[in-house]
């Protein structure tokens, strides 16, 4: 072949910004081209002996010989990254109770008082219907979720439920791993209920919002005191038992935190927790009746999330390791070639098949957000039918649910297709349902794209512009390694 | 109003179809095709024209570049999901 003849271009999609291109192939790989050598590239006069045909062959942007053996390669590559696929549903969410001893200002699940009756609470029957329902998942590993309202209030249900779950899936001919997660407030956790869940190797979520005064303000008790001394003491005793990577904390912004995000950084640190998730607002529940005080622009949020970015990379250049869980997903996607499910953000989206949630009724919903919809609303788009009277593959195999995993598929969804940032994306149609009334809507002119593209921008920009000690954090963060685990490396492998 | 003139030789319609749809929730757009060497866009006065023509020229490159790796991109996800023995040879048949 002739040092100037035609190659043959493999599949990418791209994005020109600031004099460069950014490609990203089928299999997530990126490259950054100046425009001139991007124009090259594609109208094929890129000679091979530039250092730049090396590096677009070597990351499958372009084939001169083996074609057979690059779409192998990027055949492999594309299945690895839809594992989540091959897993099916994973994630188990039971609703315990739908009461709360809180009354947070934004709750989204629209939890009821402490004190409105058992009829809020999943019967025991409801309870282990559900569990046989779960086991029957093709999934190897299973994860359990508690949620509510606040389920340490019927923690006699946990109890049994991990006592059911663990009975039946011992009978099964191949059991399941099993893993089980307690979402709660920590307001109360009594040393029988950390015992407890010391002993069977549960996980605690739990929220925190802030320092004292914007925690207490948030996330009130239901009698409006504080709950953050509490919540605190609770905290320091459970990561003290089970270690801090048991117990993670979710985020919740809103205009009171949004310009404090770096003393919600220094509150998390304080009170040993080893890592934080930068989670905008969701629509749902009390906070969609609330937008217009609890709502704030995509533009002010990526600037918060940027310059909060900016403080966390500071803190693990002193050696913290504290990762920030959004990032790392997205860091996930782009520098290595797993899969990273994450029903939340995947394509095609996790409603029902990555993750589903069982009301204390027995309703199944698609998502977790697909029931706050029905708390609210009494919309029964996002319901899969009930634990009681619809057989496992009435739930799980209907052709409404396979209609809306189609709808959610980027792949094949006007301009989110030919996105560059499509490797790395997902679709949430129950939130595109709530705010534009359709799964589909014109995806462009959503918050939610914005939002993404802004910080699919932002990490591209440090990737450009990282340091060895940044990459270092970065692979630290994906790894889940000490920084100088990764230092270790760096010198091991040069 | 402002008009952005391309040139069908240059441009196919579907990639100023493409580009114009992209920013059709915030702007009013208007394409008529002239004849068959020139299409005009009418667009609101807030629209930039150079940057509403990179969007055409991208959207261009896209299409130009889809057609050339359309077959692997189906092989590559046929042969992620259901693999065949016999890759090689329909890949060669393709060629």
């Amino acid at each position: 072949m002739p040092i100037t003849s035609p190659y043959q271009l493999l599949p990418f999609r791209f994005e020109r910004e600031n004099g460069r291109a950014l490609l990203v192939n089928e299999a997530g790989q990126y490259h950054l081209l100046a425009e001139e050598v991007f124009d090259d590239y594609v109208s094929k006069r890129l000679p091979r002996t530039s250092p730049q045909y090396r590096e677009l062959k070597s990351r499958f942007f372009l084939v001169d010989f083996h074609l057979t053996s690059a779409i192998e390669h990027l055949a492999n590559a594309y299945r690895t990254k839809k594992r989540f696929l091959w897993d099916f549903t994973t994630l188990h969410m039971l609703v315990i109770t739908r009461r709360c001893n809180q009354s947070c200002t934004y709750c989204h699940a629209s939890s009821a008082a402490e004190d409105a009756g058992p009829v809020l609470d999943m019967s025991v029957e409801t309870l282990h219907c559900c569990i046989e329902s779960i086991l029957r998942s093709p999934s190897k590993a299973l994860k359990i979720e508690f949620q509510g309202g606040e389920p340490t209030l019927r923690f006699d249900l946990v109890e049994e439920a991990v006592r059911y779950a663990g009975e039946a899936n011992a009978k099964l001919d191949i059991p399941k791993s099993l893993e089980f997660v307690l979402c709660t407030n920590l307001v109360v956790f009594t040393p029988r209920m950390l015992d407890f869940v010391a002993r069977h190797g549960i996980h605690l979520s739990t929220s925190l919002d802030g320092p004292e005064e914007i925690h207490d303000a948030q996330r009130p008790s239901r009698s409006g005191c504080s709950s953050h001394a509490r919540f605190k003491e609770n905290l320091g005793i459970a990561v003290a038992r089970l270690g801090p990577g048991r117990v993670g904390a979710l985020l919740t912004i809103t205009p009171r935190n949004l310009h404090r995000l770096r003393d919600v950084v220094d509150e998390y640190v304080a009170l040993g927790l080893h890592s934080i998730f930068l989670r905008p607002l969701n629509p749902f529940g009390r906070a969609s009746e609330g937008m217009s005080d609890l709502g704030y622009t995509t533009e002010a949020f990526a600037e918060a999330y940027s310059d909060v970015l900016d403080y966390i990379i500071s803190l693990n250049r002193q050696g913290m390791h504290f990762p920030e869980v959004y990032t790392t997903l997205l860091l996930s996607r782009i520098l290595t070639p797993f899969s990273t499910g994450f029903v939340d953000l995947q394509s095609p989206a996790g409603v029902g098949i990555g993750g589903v949630i069982y009301d204390t009724t027995g309703d199944v919903f698609v998502s977790d957000e697909g029931r706050m919809l029905f708390y609210a609303t009494g919309d029964r788009e996002f319901l899969m039918g009930n634990i009681h009277r619809s057989s496992w593959m009435e739930l799980f195999g209907s052709q409404r649910l396979r209609d809306l995993i189609a709808k959610s598929t980027l792949e094949s969804s006007p301009t989110c297709a030919w996105c560059v940032f499509q490797s790395y994306c997902g679709s949430d149609p129950v939130r595109a349902y709530q705010l534009h009334g359709t799964v589909t809507p014109f995806v462009p002119a959503t918050e939610f794209c914005k939002r993404q593209k802004t910080i699919f921008r932002d990490i591209f920009r440090r990737l450009e512009d990282a340091d060895e000690k940044l990459l270092d954090i970065f692979w630290s963060w994906v790894t889940a390694r000490d920084l100088h685990e990764i230092a270790v490396l760096d010198v091991t492998l040069a | 109003m402002k008009t952005i003139e391309f040139d069908l030789f240059a441009y196919s319609i579907q990639a100023i179809r493409r580009a114009c749809h992209e920013v059709s929730d915030s702007v009013s757009l208007e394409i008529n095709v002239i004849d068959e060497r020139r299409a005009v866009v009418s667009v609101a006065d807030g629209m930039i024209p150079d940057r509403f023509r990179g969007a055409v020229l991208d959207h261009q490159i896209r299409l130009d570049t889809e057609a050339q790796f359309r077959t692997v991109r189906e092989l590559i996800l046929a042969q992620a999901f259901a693999p065949c023995d016999n890759l090689a040879e329909i890949v060669e048949r393709c060629q």
